[in-house]
């Protein structure tokens, strides 16, 4: 602050210099009106005049100054004939500069609106003068500072993409966009003090580099290179969410003298598979573009000759060695071919569906079969069982197409992680844990950008520097721990930081303030993540031990739960923070339980079955309001009514609930006395919501094999109703 | 000349070349809250003699802004110099330009200039133009 109240002072100085100098060259000019250094040295005071208080934050002045600037460079220039009233409105507006000035270090506006107005007008008088018709434009105050070179034609690039607006930034559902961007630069461009990698760094920040592809074509042979030429070129793939202008705006310093070429290539990628001609042949894709003709493809593909028939042909090598060479090259094309291909996600997701088909068809057909007494214990049961298991694993396989491990994105978080931890002086410790964990890839691009806020958040607002931890008796660097993990149909990622952990009770302050708990109420656990996911919770100041915590939680969570997941939050005060996001595995299938209740179909998730047992009525006990608990495994779990749950039109006595499942959702246990319990299945879930409306306790419907729907019980949805207050983990 | 090693130790240093002592101020201001070192000139020539100074002490900018209309001498000579001494010509070259000084862009490219940046300019639209030409990491 006191610095910028010394650049102040420094600019009351020179301006006081500037306009005295002024003054007295405008006196010499009254005694000998001719141009000369007196014109030049009265330009560049109101020039220098104009820049400074700019920057220094007077508008008006600057405003004022250039256009007086203006017509200064007429007298200059010999447009302007030097005379008594303008050497005397010169004089006079020397004075309202200092007078302006004077005002401004008092903290007033510079000037009225009106003297300016009146003043601009006496100016445009004397420019008018002699004005060239047009030029009154030129007069006008200066545009606000642009970040293009005036003398720069508007934006030339290809005008439908640089009309579409910046995609809003950070919606993380986001419009990516693929932009292709070639840099040949002049061979000389070091000398200029310019640097490709600068470039390729910068834009790294605002992209994600999908290819980055040099052209070392144009490399010498090493006797006849100089080190400080430049001679590789690049091409690169980038994916991004920023438009053409921002994309181009990297470039502005070498894009006029180097052959820098962006072009939006999004229409050649689907879903991040790129989709293109990379790897078609050049003449085809001349073609296409209409670049040459068939007829010139035909002819130039009939003078081209395969290297090894040149090198032949020369006695270089003989025919043999390249027969050899090329025969081996086929094979390890064919086994590369083999490894990858690049698949349109429609064809895999088609795949998934028809395979999903199958499996119920199948299913009908077996329950007919075991109807039919005919067939029981027959060949055709067990055929018809291989089958389904056949198709099961047809199903899963196709499933694990869309599969990815994580070792990327992770590794993606670990640089974010060292980053941000280094610009804050921080150090860290990366620990990665489960890898080759695998998760469905549309889950993956979903869950990127929220993890790296979580990531960011974790190391900003998590870790301690060096000298807090030292003070708390922590070692110097900070640990930060990804982990990725299967736990039962849900893939778990956790990120740990061993930091100073939240501060409970400040949260709690600041959540009884904005009224979202009432006075008395507990911080825990359980309603810690919601408020932190409040939006905007956390940018109050007040809570500066949390604060940034919030930002962008909200997003966070919402994207998690829109994926089927779930989050929660574990924290320690001067521990640290976890957390942890429960992720389906894909979105394709679901291995569930079926159980019937009142003679209707549930589904339970397979994941959260932790056992059934047969209901033995003297071995529950009854508690608190009608609440039951039962001996589960040596531990007493609460028995959830569904009847009540779901408020079935039944009444108890009339049921002959026989069978307990037991749920463990891993953050409650509880069971369920049902009527009956029957097969798992693997099954595809319909969403109700589109299809009927949202149902509290459900997460979808599915069509069984014998055609009739059966409910998909959601099971944490489950546990909070029956908890009422919702309940998520273990209260500290 | 400056060691790498020496540079990654200490705050890298810019030079700014102004005949206003307002926008030597305000610009270095500007830098040294971004964790620059300044060294500040009020024309070519003195630029020039400070140069010769600082690498008698071993070190040179990363970095040098200058302006183009100045007394003794001005931005596009001073360019011209460096850019003919060895030490000096892959020195990254900001010239400080308004939008009434009409081709002065072009002019200190040929000069050879890196960038420009043009007064008045927010804080971060000066660190966003240093940030093309310097490594900041």
């Amino acid at each position: 602050m006191s610095e910028m109240d010394e650049t102040l002072q420094i600019f009351f100085a020179e301006t006081d210099d500037l306009l005295r100098s002024a003054e007295e060259s405008l006196l010499r000019l009254e005694s000998a009106p001719k141009p000369g250094p007196d014109v030049e040295e009265i330009f560049r005071a109101v020039h220098t005049l104009k820049s400074g208080s700019a920057m220094v934050g007077f508008p008006v002045i600057s405003d004022y100054a250039h256009v007086l600037e203006n017509l200064l460079e007429r007298l200059r220039s010999g447009k302007l004939a030097i005379s008594k009233p303008l050497i005397s409105f010169l004089l006079s507006d020397v004075d309202f500069l200092r007078q302006m000035v004077d005002r401004g270090g008092q903290g007033k506006l510079e000037a009225e609106p009106d003297i300016i107005k009146s003043k601009k007008a006496q100016l445009n008088r004397f420019l008018g003068m002699e004005a060239i018709p047009g030029d009154e434009a030129k007069a006008q105050p200066a545009a606000p500072p642009k970040k293009k070179a005036p003398e720069k034609k508007a934006a030339e690039p290809s005008a439908p993409a640089a009309a579409i607006p910046a995609a809003a930034a950070g919606d993380l559902a986001g419009h990516w966009k693929f932009y292709q961007i070639d840099m040949k630069f002049r061979e000389d461009l070091f000398r200029s003090g310019q640097d490709p990698i600068l470039l390729i760094l910068g834009l790294s920040e605002m992209v994600e580099l999908v290819d980055v592809m040099p052209d070392i074509s144009h490399l010498p042979p090493l006797g006849d290179m100089d080190p400080f030429s430049l001679y590789i070129s690049w091409r690169l793939t980038v994916k991004s969410s920023a438009s053409l202008e921002e994309i181009e705006d990297v470039f502005m310093f070498v894009k006029d003298d180097n052959d820098i070429h962006i072009e939006d290539i999004t229409s050649r990628f689907k879903d991040g598979v790129e989709v293109i001609e990379t790897e078609k042949p050049l003449g085809e894709v001349l073609l296409e573009r209409g670049a040459i003709s068939k007829e010139d493809l035909d002819l130039a593909l009939g003078q081209q000759k395969r290297l090894g028939q040149i090198l032949v042909e020369s006695g270089k090598i003989d025919e043999s060695t390249l027969e050899q060479v090329v025969s081996r090259q086929e094979e390890s094309r064919r086994t590369y071919r083999k490894t990858s291909v690049r698949v349109d996600v429609e064809k895999i997701n088609h795949l998934v569906n028809l395979a999903e088909e199958i499996g119920i068809s199948l299913s009908r057909l077996r329950d007919m079969i075991s109807k039919s007494a005919l067939a029981h214990g027959s060949e055709m049961e067990q055929e018809m069982e291989n089958l389904l298991k056949v198709n099961r694993e047809f199903q899963e396989r196709v499933s694990q197409i869309r599969m990815f491990p994580l070792e990327g994105t992770f590794r993606r978080f670990q640089r974010i992680a060292r980053d941000t931890a280094f610009e804050q002086n921080k150090r860290i410790r990366v620990n990665l844990v489960g890898l080759d964990t695998e998760l469905d890839k549309e889950v993956i691009e979903h869950i990127t950008d929220p993890l790296k806020h979580l990531v960011r958040n974790s190391v900003d607002h998590g870790l301690e520097t060096p000298a807090e931890r030292d003070k708390a008796g922590k070692p110097p660097e900070g640990v930060i721990e990804f982990r990725a993990f299967q736990k039962g149909g849900m893939i778990l990622i956790q990120i740990s930081d061993d930091g100073r952990g939240m501060d409970v009770e400040k949260i709690s302050a600041r959540a009884i303030e904005l009224g979202i708990i009432k006075p008395g109420q507990a911080v825990d656990d359980t309603n810690l993540l919601d408020i932190i996911c409040r939006p905007g919770f956390s940018t109050a100041e007040q809570v500066s031990a949390i604060s940034g915590r919030g930002v962008g939680m909200d997003v966070v969570r919402t994207e998690v739960e829109r994926l089927g997941g779930t989050m929660t939050i574990d924290t320690v005060r001067g521990q640290g923070t976890t957390f942890t996001l429960s992720l389906p595995l894909t979105f394709a299938l679901l291995e569930a339980l079926h159980i019937k209740v009142c003679d209707r179909s549930f589904l339970v998730p397979l994941w959260g079955v932790a056992g059934t047992e047969k209901y033995i009525p003297a071995q529950a006990r009854f508690f608190g309001a009608g609440q039951r608990v039962y001996s589960f495994r040596g531990e007493y779990v609460p028995l959830v009514d569904l009847v009540t749950v779901f408020g079935m039109d039944v009444h108890d006595q009339d049921r002959q609930s026989e069978t307990l499942v037991f749920v463990n959702t891993s953050r409650q246990r509880f069971g369920m006395l049902v009527d009956q319990v029957l097969d798992p299945h693997q099954v595809v879930v319909k969403s109700l919501e589109s299809n009927f409306k949202s149902v509290k306790g459900l997460s979808g419907a599915t069509i069984m094999g014998d055609g009739s729907v059966a409910l998909v019980m959601d099971l944490f949805a489950l546990e909070e109703m029956f908890y009422q207050q919702p309940s998520r983990s273990k209260v500290q | 000349m400056e060691s790498p090693r020496v540079q990654s130790i200490m705050p890298k240093q810019i030079m700014v070349v102004d005949d206003s002592p307002t926008i030597r101020s305000s610009v270095s201001f500007c830098l040294r809250n971004a964790g620059y070192a300044v060294a500040e000139a009020k024309d070519g020539v003195d630029a020039l003699e400070r140069l010769a100074g600082l690498k008698e002490q071993g070190v040179a900018p990363v970095l040098i802004l200058t302006d183009i209309n100045m007394p003794r001498m001005d931005g596009i000579t001073f360019i011209g110099r460096l850019k003919k001494e060895p030490d000096y010509q892959f020195m990254p070259i900001l010239v400080l330009t308004t939008e009434s000084e009409h081709g002065m862009i072009e002019k200190g490219r040929s000069a050879g200039a890196s960038g420009w940046i043009i007064k008045p300019f927010r804080p971060e639209q000066l660190l966003a133009a240093i940030k093309k030409l310097v490594w900041t990491k």
